[in-house]
């Protein structure tokens, strides 16, 4: 059983891992943020199967950390982050967001 | 000053407590953390009268976990699919819901349902992306506000205006060149 | 090697739970815009860490353990409906495109 829980946690590590190919393409920040999402859901998921693939229960608190942390990340992007993005792709890019 | 609920006094330790399991001497933190959850529950709001019934509890249980079921094997049918067959689509929503915890309940249940998000709101007037657009997105979002009325025990009112207004996305727009 | 009942029915789940997350993923990478994208994220993954959760809280040693991962699951709902809710709106505002809809980027 561990040994299975433990290969489903690769498994979902390779998923995070392919979803950042979605961060490094963008094209919109938001597109970036969603990786707060990815990592949210999918982070919670790993550490709860960790956690009872190797006997370590503390796992699931900072199962229960990482889901907090992702809505305050969210919500200090969209309230800070954004705008000075936004800003300055449009310097450098001339308001092109696709690259 | 709104009145500490005890009911909720009790839902916090009760959290306390699973959070806390095997450590049943740390309650001189546990105390605090739960009187300020308390407060900050109390303070922001969490008494405006909507009450989750049991009733309405059991009614809504089944139908959101039916929902969330379908919600992720559509959305992961259409992301296998080889042609990802998709029309999305923005579509303004007038709820009846009265303002507090079960409006705000329904917009975020919207989200976590079969091919809708909300992605704004404004008083009564939401904003909702669906991934389909079809006639049966609208009746999706009446059915959920109906379950969510009967969670929260509330009674919808009858919009002002009675169809959705369109003028929320048009505002939107005007916001843009502001 | 024999695996009891309570066990066979947790690795169903939690294979079903990571195929969720599969399509999720899918989606995050094949969907046209931020908007279907978010769709994707929130409904396949959350199913996903539903069904993981329901299948490990089958192999959990107590009930305080139980509750536990039911709560993070909500809270992760809540989350992820909250996360959508907040790039959605801020990606409508900033003018981020839809495909499909005639929404205006700035001139």
């Amino acid at each position: 059983m561990d040994d299975f829980l433990l290969v489903v946690a690769a498994f979902l590590i390779l998923n995070v891992g392919a979803g950042l190919i979605r961060v490094a393409r963008g094209p919109s920040p938001a597109d970036r943020m969603l990786a707060a999402q990815l990592f949210g859901t999918t982070g919670v998921a790993i550490l709860l199967v960790l956690a009872q693939a190797t006997h370590t229960p503390a796992l699931r608190d900072v199962a229960l950390v990482f889901a907090l942390l992702a809505v305050v990340v969210s919500v200090a992007f969209v309230k800070r982050g954004w705008v000075r993005t936004a800003t300055s792709m449009e310097e450098e890019n001339g308001g092109g967001e696709e690259r | 000053m709104r009145r500490i609920s005890l009911v909720w006094l009790l839902v916090f330790a009760l959290v306390w407590i699973v959070l806390a399991a095997p450590r049943y001497d740390a309650w001189v933190a546990g105390g605090i953390a739960v009187l300020t959850g308390v407060i900050l529950h109390t303070g922001l709001g969490g008494r405006q009268g909507a009450r989750i019934t049991l009733r309405g509890l059991m009614g809504f249980v089944p139908f959101f976990l039916n929902q969330s079921v379908r919600g992720g094997l559509d959305v992961a049918f259409r992301a296998l699919h080889p042609t990802r067959p998709l029309d999305p689509t923005f579509t303004p929503y007038r709820t009846g819901l009265p303002e507090g915890p079960s409006r705000i309940f329904f917009v975020n249940c919207i989200s976590l349902l079969p091919g809708t998000f909300s992605a704004q709101f404004h008083d009564r007037d939401l904003r909702v992306h669906l991934l389909t657009d079809d006639a049966e997105g609208a009746r999706k979002l009446e059915t959920l506000e109906r379950k969510v009325a009967g969670l929260f025990g509330v009674r919808l009112e009858v919009p002002e205006g009675g169809t959705p207004a369109d003028s929320d996305s048009s505002a939107t727009r005007n916001e843009r060149h502001g | 090697m024999t695996a009891s009942l309570p066990e066979l029915v947790t690795g169903a789940l939690v294979l079903a739970g990571a195929f969720f997350f599969l399509a999720g993923t899918a989606g995050l990478l094949r969907f046209p815009d931020v908007y279907c994208r978010l769709h994707a994220l929130t409904k396949a993954d959350n199913l996903g860490l539903g069904l993981i959760s329901l299948g490990l809280a089958l192999q959990a040693p107590n009930w305080t353990s139980r509750v536990q991962i039911l709560l993070i699951w909500l809270l992760a709902l809540a989350a992820a409906a909250t996360i959508c809710h907040l790039l959605a709106r801020s990606s409508l505002r900033e003018g981020v495109p839809a495909v499909g809809v005639d929404t205006e980027v700035n001139p």
